[in-house]
């Protein structure tokens, strides 16, 4: 293989003007990061109370939660980001539409809202399997003591529930964090962008993308080592 | 078990608020039994002619049956037969599609029914204990008198603890219930149900789920109960605690009451032929 090594590249700077190669990836690093966290609020509230409705009673917010799962988890991710930022503000009335084309950071709110409801089905089945992981009597025992719908969920089932799914829970963040690289096709200057635009100005293809792995990596890292500290904090005296 | 005993239960009870324990400055000697609208001897629970069907497969047959105030009644019967369904009905977790059920005078199937408030006042006791596994002992004993009756929660810790002590479990108010045996998780159960100054208490099969040398301990404190004249109506196959403490006893089979018989009836000469078959399994070992 004929190839130039040269890990001094990152010190070098940037054909942007300001800055070198390596403020540049972290300059992606931190979108990528502020995408998956805002993103992340999103799915968590979203997913919960989508996972809540498939479990009520009711038939119609059953019918409702399910038709949000199927819908949002059947669609690529891929064409979701295209429809959000390509088809939607041609749907909306011309003034509104082109004023979305036209807001600075477009391509974040984008992503932040897609990848925020494309996650959120899979927080929704998450929180649902383990809501029906419950003993069936702790729903019962709730409802006797006369707690009503909602204080049952709040004080009985969710605080079980979250427990329960927190280690899948742990993976569904560290996918949204990945999959935020999706939205560099939408012009979203993240960490996997900003590896390639290094690779396509100055051609050090393997130093760009090791670079942007191990940070990648390194985040994933952080993420787990926190999860697994809130996996101890909360655990119970007494189980398991 | 030697606890501190219960007062008895028609100690003058001169409030008539929603909640008289907490107007006693001595909260923890206050009365167990709250005042009801039922006079001594009246119906707390009628059942009339309850049905209900699971899809097709009907699952109880017109039930009919009362239980007066300060009445021990005992629900037996096969497994299959209903009874667990039944005593469900009464504070509304299971729905049932024809007939009525009044707790202390209030209909059970009635949309202007506040079933919450309703079942506050209506104390279960469940097979599985189902005490809820994330909090304290005193939390559980706790959470439902805050969040539902609204006390505050020194009132409320000082109410649960009180009952704590009288199931003779003091010392394990800071644990969670995953570190307690069966017998006394049921315990703090019946604990956390009493803490919401029940009119009546309901046992659903409170010691099928435990080891047989901790099913004494939980009959102990319902046998305390029912002598405090607690209203109790309880599914269970323990004929002991039936002959020792029940007023009625209640046979059921495939969804139907077949015998609703004294205790001293239904032991000496049960009438139908099933009973009669039931008890000669049961009694035989």
């Amino acid at each position: 293989m004929n190839y130039n090594w040269n890990w001094g590249i990152f010190f070098e700077p940037s054909p942007e003007g300001a800055g070198t190669y390596a403020d540049m990836l972290l300059s992606g690093l931190l979108w990528t990061i502020l995408t998956a966290l805002a993103s992340w609020v999103i799915a968590f509230c979203l997913g919960s109370i989508i996972g809540v409705m498939r479990t009520l009673p009711s038939r119609a917010a059953q019918a409702v939660g399910t038709a949000y799962v199927e819908l949002f988890r059947n669609v690529p991710l891929l064409v979701q980001m295209f429809l959000w930022y390509f088809v939607l503000p041609e749907l909306l009335p011309a003034e509104l539409g082109s004023r979305i084309k036209q807001l600075p950071n477009a391509p974040f709110y984008t992503a932040v809202i897609c990848l925020g409801f494309f996650t959120a089905a899979r927080v929704a089945e998450q929180v649902r399997a383990g809501i029906q992981a419950l003993p069936r009597g702790q729903r019962l025992a709730g409802t006797a003591m006369g707690f009503t719908v909602a204080q049952t969920y709040r004080y009985v089932l969710l605080p079980n529930a979250y427990r329960i799914i927190l280690p899948p829970m742990t993976s569904e963040f560290l996918n949204n964090l990945k999959n935020t690289s999706v939205a560099l096709t939408i012009g979203l200057l993240e960490l996997t962008a900003r590896a390639r635009s290094m690779q396509e100005f100055s051609f050090q293809v393997f130093e760009a993308f090791t670079a942007a792995t191990i940070l990648y990596v390194m985040i994933n890292v952080v993420v787990i080592v926190a999860a697994t500290l809130l996996e101890r904090s909360l655990s119970i005296p007494g189980q398991r | 078990m030697t606890s501190t005993p219960i007062p008895a239960p028609d100690a003058p009870e001169p409030h008539s608020g929603p909640d008289p324990a907490l107007a006693d400055e001595g909260l923890a000697k206050g009365p167990l039994i709250p005042p009801s609208k039922a006079a001594s001897g009246e119906p707390m629970i009628a059942i009339d002619g309850v049905s209900k069907w699971y899809g097709a497969f009907q699952v109880l047959t017109d039930c009919t049956t009362r239980v007066s105030k300060g009445e021990v009644v005992v629900v037996c019967g096969p497994s299959g037969s209903g009874k667990s369904t039944l005593i469900k009905c009464v504070n509304a977790l299971e729905p049932f599609q024809k007939g009525q059920i009044s707790v202390d005078g209030t209909k059970v199937k009635d949309r202007s029914t506040n079933l919450p408030k309703l079942r506050s006042r209506v104390g279960m006791v469940f097979q599985h204990f189902e005490l809820f596994p994330h909090l304290s002992i005193t939390d559980n004993l706790t959470i439902a008198q805050r969040k539902v009756l609204g006390r505050s929660g020194e009132d409320a810790k000082r109410r649960g603890l009180d009952l704590l002590a009288r199931v003779g479990l003091s010392a394990h108010a800071e644990k969670f219930p995953g570190q307690l045996s069966g017998g006394q998780q049921q315990r703090v159960a019946i604990a956390r149900a009493l803490a919401m100054n029940p009119v009546v208490m309901l046992f659903d099969e409170p010691t099928s789920a435990l080891d047989p040398e901790m099913v004494g301990e939980v009959l102990d404190v319902m046998v305390e109960l029912a002598r405090d004249g607690m209203t109790m109506m309880v599914v269970t196959h323990e004929m002991g605690f039936a002959r020792k403490v029940a007023d009625r006893v209640i046979f059921m089979d495939r969804g139907e009451i077949v015998e609703d018989a004294t205790k001293d009836d239904f032991f000496g000469q049960p009438r139908s032929p099933r009973a009669q078959q039931f008890l000669s399994k049961i009694l035989s070992h």
